[in-house]
């Protein structure tokens, strides 16, 4: 049997139901598969048809099974129900399902709360400002569409936006509290599902050709940096991530971890200043955190390899903020057996004609040095071309093709191929990625470094030096160290374009506006955003509250977050003020002096019947009464009152003594 | 300690609480101001469901550690807690009063209408009054005025009833918790037997009533002669006789009155007072619906033949009341 439509919601409340939840699902619906937002859009435009014309809804059988397929199609395409993905597909049918078999206030109440679980899993996709404007929002709108819903009496909807809008701004305050003093703790409490971190991009822990090029067309944000004192110049800017040690002739990778070495500090040479800075790093889910080449200190982030790679403890799973000091210059000393013998190591039978290049290279030259300079100089005077979309590499020696045929690379291509040379050559060499560069943002004087600015270079170990920094990409594009690439000029095929200082005003304009957008995202994500367990002992110490004593820190929370309480109660329950005006004040103490004889008026008896029934009873204050209520009647209702009128008026009240 | 016990003595149900107990009390004379203190707040179970969700929300927001999450989750929750407030205060200081009762016949509802009054600048919503029996009514009250809400208590037996106990509660803005006071209403009515439907007021007046005709003069139809009296109107006398020297003879007119019908207990047939009580009912209403002159006697009383509605609530009020000590 299908039930007929019970009506909790008249045709306009459920207008402003479907609006709500549909802002509620919106940002989903560009990240879930087509089908559910079809899938919810449908039901939700079959929902308000089925409401306009009194349609039935459908039996709790077909429910049923519509629920069943639902679910057996999100499990075909997330593979699982408890996923990120997956359990925002799920809310998101289930708002949608929900929406079919709205029957009772119950039901609605239901979708209300369903909805607001789903705004907050808007925030693990992103968190950005616009976002949690329109989250805030739409929760604004949520509440007042809850108030609206739940009253049992007929009120135009403009009421529970108010009403609920004076709720949301008592309310903020003790958020503000709480989001403060709640106690954070690191990490998670139990596991994640595998996709919680799925989406955020950077450098892999291996390099293949294509790998950076197709990073480099990302202007997301990879870190950001303050700098102490003055920045390093943009030919100093490496910024050190993955060393790559160990290749197939296409391939890097880091090769095997080498536990036993560790780290050695590096040896100053000439009277070099470590360079001190903070990086705020976005998450990438892996676990090195970008350092300027080479990094001074140790740091309590991280372990630092015996190749100088900072890595972190933990996979980067959220923003996190590190400081360093690094040199940039630098000798590493004395080279280990086992990283010379991994450094020269070279994939048999693979790139021939690479490897003799290289011992060409190394048997015309006279020094090691020298072999390094003529490397640069063949790719600095042969016709290479630095392209972000090189050809296909699809030979099986793909550095001989790419020495010898196509000579169009992008960086990845000429560290790999420069790094096998120098092996040839017997040159220890191994590949360092990372960045290179970044932009100045003057507004808040931080440089930003995106994923454009993805890089990889050489090292090779020179006796006397230690291991030094080759950028073979330096010796074909010199200006893609000086400037970042302008991803917005990207063609096919074509030559890399680089940022040029722009002379014309409008897109100066631009630029600067974006600066300044980039600043207060900033701040947000350092110090909204990035609010954490380390934040917030920072913050309270800095308050001066010691944060050892957990009893202590209960207690100061209970008393903010109380005291807080108690000004929003004493706020709300502020006696009001009585705002009617003096005539009315005036007669009204008539009729208390009155009252206190015995003679109350009724609520509904007019001035003239009370007045009538005081003479009856006490004919000897006739002449007053008769005299107070017409200058009442006079005063109130014919609307010419003066103001002798109304002292005359006072004074009678005053002077009446029953 | 015995103001808080009194207290919590207070926030008992009706049905926990010791007899004799009372509330505020609320009536025609005087109106029950709820005092903060007798406004007792509560969350409704959507209220912990919506902390249920919170909770999750919490849940979920530590263990990502998303900074936005715990904005939202803390904003709801810190918006539910003001909510609590607004519910309070839409209650506390708001005066309520009996301003009248319906009686009825038993079987149907009693109605008795509340006075709602806010002495405050603010508006009070969705205010909910319900009586001991489950019967409620809902209404809202303006900034400094006055609502009237009707209660209708079942009734089921003759006699009187009373208003009782109301519980005054509210649950604006947002239905997560309800805020609610008693007061005892004091105010009765009466309840009038069920009408019978079996035994209709016969035309004639046989068995339900007699009819009684009255000899008064009149000025309708011819009678006949009578000798004068002084004080007859010179019109009524028959010139006509006086000139056939038969002396002042008044003519005598008959006023053709309406039949009075007297309604009897013992005319009323059945052992049970009840159905005897309720064929005087039918009866009586029958009457009236006529718009006939009819008077009632009960065993111990007697009401006077008249007519109307006023007529009509005296009879009915006696047979309300029969049977009751006096």
């Amino acid at each position: 049997m299908s039930t007929p439509q019970i009506t909790v919601l008249d045709l306009r409340a459920m207008a402003w139901l479907l609006l709500g939840l549909g802002l509620t699902v919106l940002p989903h619906m560009f990240h879930l598969p087509a089908w559910i937002s079809i899938v919810v859009l449908g039901i939700g435009a079959w929902r308000w048809l089925a409401a306009k014309r009194n349609w039935h809804l459908p039996k709790s059988s077909l429910k049923f099974l519509l629920t069943f397929a639902l679910m057996i199609a999100i499990f075909i395409q997330f593979g699982t129900l408890v996923g990120r993905e997956s359990g925002t597909a799920l809310l998101v049918i289930m708002m949608g399902l929900k929406l079919v078999e709205l029957r009772q206030r119950r039901d609605v109440l239901f979708l209300m709360f369903l909805a607001y679980f789903t705004l907050v899993t808007h925030f693990l996709y992103n968190q950005s400002i616009p976002i949690a404007a329109y989250v805030l929002v739409v929760a604004w709108l949520l509440l007042s569409l809850h108030m609206h819903l739940s009253s049992l009496e007929q009120r135009p909807i403009r009421h529970s936006l108010r009403t609920a809008g004076g709720l949301a701004l008592l309310g903020m305050p003790m958020m503000l509290a709480l989001f403060i003093l709640f106690p954070r703790i690191d990490g998670p409490i139990w596991g994640l599902p595998k996709d919680a971190h799925a989406g955020m991009t950077g450098l892999s822990d291996s390099m293949s050709p294509g790998a950076i090029s197709q990073l480099s067309e990302s202007d997301a944000v990879a870190f950001r940096v303050e700098f102490e004192n003055a920045a390093p110049p943009p030919e100093k800017r490496y910024w050190r991530g993955p060393v790559l040690w160990s290749t197939d002739g296409r391939n890097w990778t880091a090769g095997p971890q080498l536990k036993s070495l560790d780290w050695r500090p590096p040896k100053l040479t000439r009277q070099d200043v470590p360079v001190s800075y903070t990086v705020t790093l976005e998450p990438h889910n892996r676990n090195w955190l970008f350092v300027l080449d080479l990094p001074a200190t140790s740091s309590e982030h991280g372990r630092i390899s015996h190749d100088f790679q900072l890595n972190s403890r933990k996979k980067v799973r959220q923003r996190m903020r590190y400081s360093m000091a690094s040199l940039t210059e630098y000798n590493t000393g004395p080279l280990p057996d086992l990283e010379r013998r991994l450094g020269l190591s070279l994939p048999p039978n693979m790139n021939p004609r690479t490897v003799a290049l290289g011992r060409a290279l190394r048997r015309n030259a006279r020094s090691d040095s020298e072999t390094v300079q003529q490397a640069l100089k063949m790719f600095n005077e042969q016709p290479f071309v630095y392209s972000l979309r090189p050809p296909l590499l699809d030979n099986e020696h793909p550095s001989d093709q790419f020495l010898f045929e196509t000579r169009t690379g992008f960086c990845e291509h000429f560290a790999s191929s420069f790094t096998l040379m120098m092996r040839a050559a017997g040159i220890p060499a191994r590949v360092v990625t990372g960045y290179q560069g970044g932009e100045l943002n003057p507004v808040d004087d931080y440089y930003i470094v995106r994923q454009r600015d993805a890089h990889a270079w050489a090292e090779v170990w020179l006796s006397g030096q230690g291991w030094v920094r080759i950028d073979p990409t330096a010796a074909v594009a010199p200006e893609r160290i000086e400037r970042s690439i302008d991803t917005s000029l990207l063609d096919t095929g074509a030559a890399v374009r680089f940022k040029l200082p722009q002379s014309d005003l409008l897109t100066r304009a631009w630029q600067q506006l974006n600066l300044n957008l980039d600043a207060i995202n900033n701040r947000w994500n350092q110090w909204v955003l990035g609010y954490g367990p380390k934040q917030q002992r920072k913050f309270l110490e800095n308050l001066g509250i010691d944060i050892s004593d957990w009893r202590k820190v209960a207690w100061i929370f209970m008393v903010i977050v109380g005291g807080l309480f108690l000004f929003v109660i004493l706020f709300v329950l502020r006696p009001q003020h009585q705002s009617i005006d003096p005539v009315l004040r005036t007669y009204q103490r008539f009729c208390h002096k009155l009252a206190k004889r015995g003679l109350t008026r009724d609520d509904n008896e007019t001035a003239g019947d009370f007045a009538k029934r005081i003479k009856q009873k006490r004919p000897e204050l006739s002449q007053q009464v008769d005299h107070i209520t017409t200058l009442y009647s006079q005063l109130r209702y014919a609307n010419n009152g003066s103001e002798k009128l109304l002292l005359r008026f006072k004074r009678q009240v005053v002077e009446f003594k029953p | 300690m015995a103001l808080t016990l009194h207290r919590w003595l207070d926030a008992l149900p009706p049905k926990l609480r010791p007899r004799g107990v009372r509330y505020l009390g609320a009536s025609s004379k005087q109106t029950a101001k709820l005092p903060g203190h007798r406004i007792y707040v509560l969350p409704t179970k959507q209220g912990l469901v919506f902390l249920g969700v919170l909770s999750l929300m919490l849940m979920g927001a530590i263990n990502y550690g998303n900074s936005m999450a715990f904005v939202l989750t803390f904003w709801l929750g810190s918006i539910a807690l003001v909510s609590l407030l607004y519910t309070y205060r839409n209650l506390v200081q708001l005066e309520i009063g009996v301003s009248g009762a319906e009686p009825c016949f038993a079987g149907g509802h009693a109605i008795f209408h509340l006075q709602l009054k806010n002495g405050q600048t603010r508006q009070r919503f969705d205010i909910e009054a319900q009586s001991s029996d489950g019967s409620h009514t809902t209404g809202s009250v303006s900034a400094n005025d006055h609502t009237q809400l009707s209660l209708a208590l079942s009734a089921r037996q003759r006699g009187r009833i009373q208003l009782g106990r109301i519980t005054v509660s509210s649950r604006f803005p947002l239905g997560l918790f309800q805020a609610w006071a008693y007061v005892d209403g004091e105010a009765e009515t009466l309840i009038y037997p069920r009408p019978s439907d079996q035994t209709p007021l016969a035309p004639s007046g046989q068995g339900s009533g007699e009819r009684k005709e009255t000899h008064e003069e009149g000025s309708d139809d011819f009678h006949g002669f009578r000798n004068y009296h002084p004080g007859d109107s010179p019109r009524h006398i028959n010139w006509k006789a006086l000139a056939r020297q038969q002396g002042l003879v008044t003519k005598q007119f008959q006023r053709h009155q309406a039949p009075e019908l007297w309604f009897d207990w013992n005319d009323t047939r059945g052992t049970d007072i009840e159905t005897r009580l309720s064929q005087l009912c039918r009866w009586l209403l029958d009457a009236d619906s006529q718009q006939q002159v009819y008077g009632l006697r009960l065993p111990g009383i007697t009401l006077p033949p008249a007519q109307g509605k006023n007529q009509l609530e005296l009879c009915l009020a006696q047979l309300a009341v029969f049977g009751e000590p006096t």
